[in-house]
């Protein structure tokens, strides 16, 4: 038993002394590409100046079966306080007003791209009478304790509306244009004012402006190729990181094992000694 | 302190110099609540070793980290605690800096492996 937890030892301590060396190398080529990316850019334009005050993590770590596993989450939406105000104004109107802006946002037809608006069109067409009807029953409410503020009501109901739709529409612009996932984003983009429309998350509340989804945007719309190497880069260090971590809990696994059996074997060796002075 | 919550994984943390920090938080590891908690710390020439090592006790007792990466030459200013340090999680990583490369004989996991291997 001591030979196989030494040799469990001796394969994980080579494994993480190999996982360090590539570790060293990827660091390495990311270190030459932020200083190219420096170079390119200005050093104070990449540096640590530009992180944010408030950051969410995206890529972290769970445990599978003892071994952790690098785990990227999709960056949370984050509207400006413009849109989170806008938001919490409609929600203060009333019930209806709330359920007229969801549907409303349903069926706001996408005019940024044509193909995933196929299903927004024919959803906005399908909800177009239960807006009408909305607005009605919303005027018809108001009029009801006043006869003039239903059509102020009304039209209030429409601006909202239509702010709701332009963040909408400068949202998923954003993503397109800005991220690079523009289909997948575009669409998380498009749910985001209506969920924020709900009365949002905590973060939205103490924020002053939108933060880019990805961290490579905290240094311009527009980088420098080096700086994308950079990432991509140090991506790959952060693999090699959960890749090592896992071969030091191996090691650490091993030489526990070798301490125990070490340790029988020094208490099996006394016994017989012990049996003999007797 | 702070539990991960459930489907959201733990976190990276990192005391680092500038460089490598910039790098890392590239990959989206870097987290700052809303009460300017960080998962991070950057070391300069001005960052104190009471500093280092009060980052590393916060580090190593937070139960939303799950893996501690250190630059070598910053941990040879805490070596102590690392040698006492005992505990599985969260794993403490050296990592090499972009002035000073990995040098195993200084990691204080492979200085155990040595004395093990060198006790029986």
């Amino acid at each position: 038993m001591s030979e196989s937890a030494f040799e469990e030892a001796l394969d994980a301590a080579q494994e993480y002394l190999a996982l360090q060396e590539a570790l060293g190398a990827a660091l390495r080529a990311g270190f030459l590409s932020l200083a190219q990316a420096r170079y390119s850019m200005g050093a104070d334009r990449v540096s640590a100046l530009q992180l944010p005050a408030h950051m969410t993590a995206t890529a972290r770590l769970q445990t599978d079966q003892g071994k952790l596993g690098l785990v990227r989450m999709e960056p949370k939406a984050r509207l400006a306080a413009s849109s989170s105000g806008t938001s919490s104004r409609s929600s203060a109107a009333g019930a209806a007003n709330d359920s007229a802006a969801a549907s409303s946002t349903e069926s706001i037809p996408d005019s940024a791209d044509a193909a995933p608006a196929e299903d927004k069109t024919n959803a906005a067409q399908a909800a177009q009478p239960a807006l009408q009807a909305a607005a009605q029953g919303s005027g018809a409410q108001q009029q009801q304790s006043g006869g003039e503020p239903g059509d102020v009501a009304a039209l209030l109901q429409r601006m909202q509306l239509l702010a709701q739709q332009s963040d909408s529409l400068v949202d998923e612009l954003a993503a397109k244009y800005c991220s690079g996932d523009g289909d997948a984003k575009a669409s998380g983009a498009a749910a985001a004012p209506s969920s924020s429309g709900a009365g949002g998350d905590l973060d939205g509340e103490y924020e002053e402006v939108a933060h880019p989804s990805r961290p490579l945007h905290w240094f311009g719309s527009l980088v420098a190729p080096s700086l994308r190497d950079a990432e991509g880069h140090f991506c790959r260090a952060l693999e090699l990181v959960v890749q090592a971590a896992n071969a030091q809990a191996a090691l650490r696994r091993g030489l526990e094992r070798q301490r125990a059996a070490a340790a029988a074997g020094g208490e099996a060796a006394a016994a017989p000694g012990d049996g003999a002075a007797s | 302190m702070a539990a991960p919550t459930s489907g959201e994984g733990s976190l990276l943390a990192m005391i680092v110099d500038s460089d490598t920090a910039t790098g890392l938080l590239l990959t989206g590891v870097g987290q700052v609540d809303i009460r300017k908690r960080t998962n991070f710390l950057i070391v300069d020439d001005k960052t104190s070793q009471a500093r280092i090592e009060e980052a590393f006790k916060e580090f190593t007792n937070r139960e939303d980290v799950a893996v501690l990466l250190i630059n070598q030459v910053i941990a040879g200013m805490i070596r102590h605690l690392l040698d006492a340090y005992n505990k599985p999680v969260p794993a403490i990583l050296e990592i090499p800096s972009k002035d000073a490369p990995y040098d195993p004989s200084q990691d204080s996991v492979l200085q155990r492996v040595r004395f093990m291997f060198g006790e029986s």
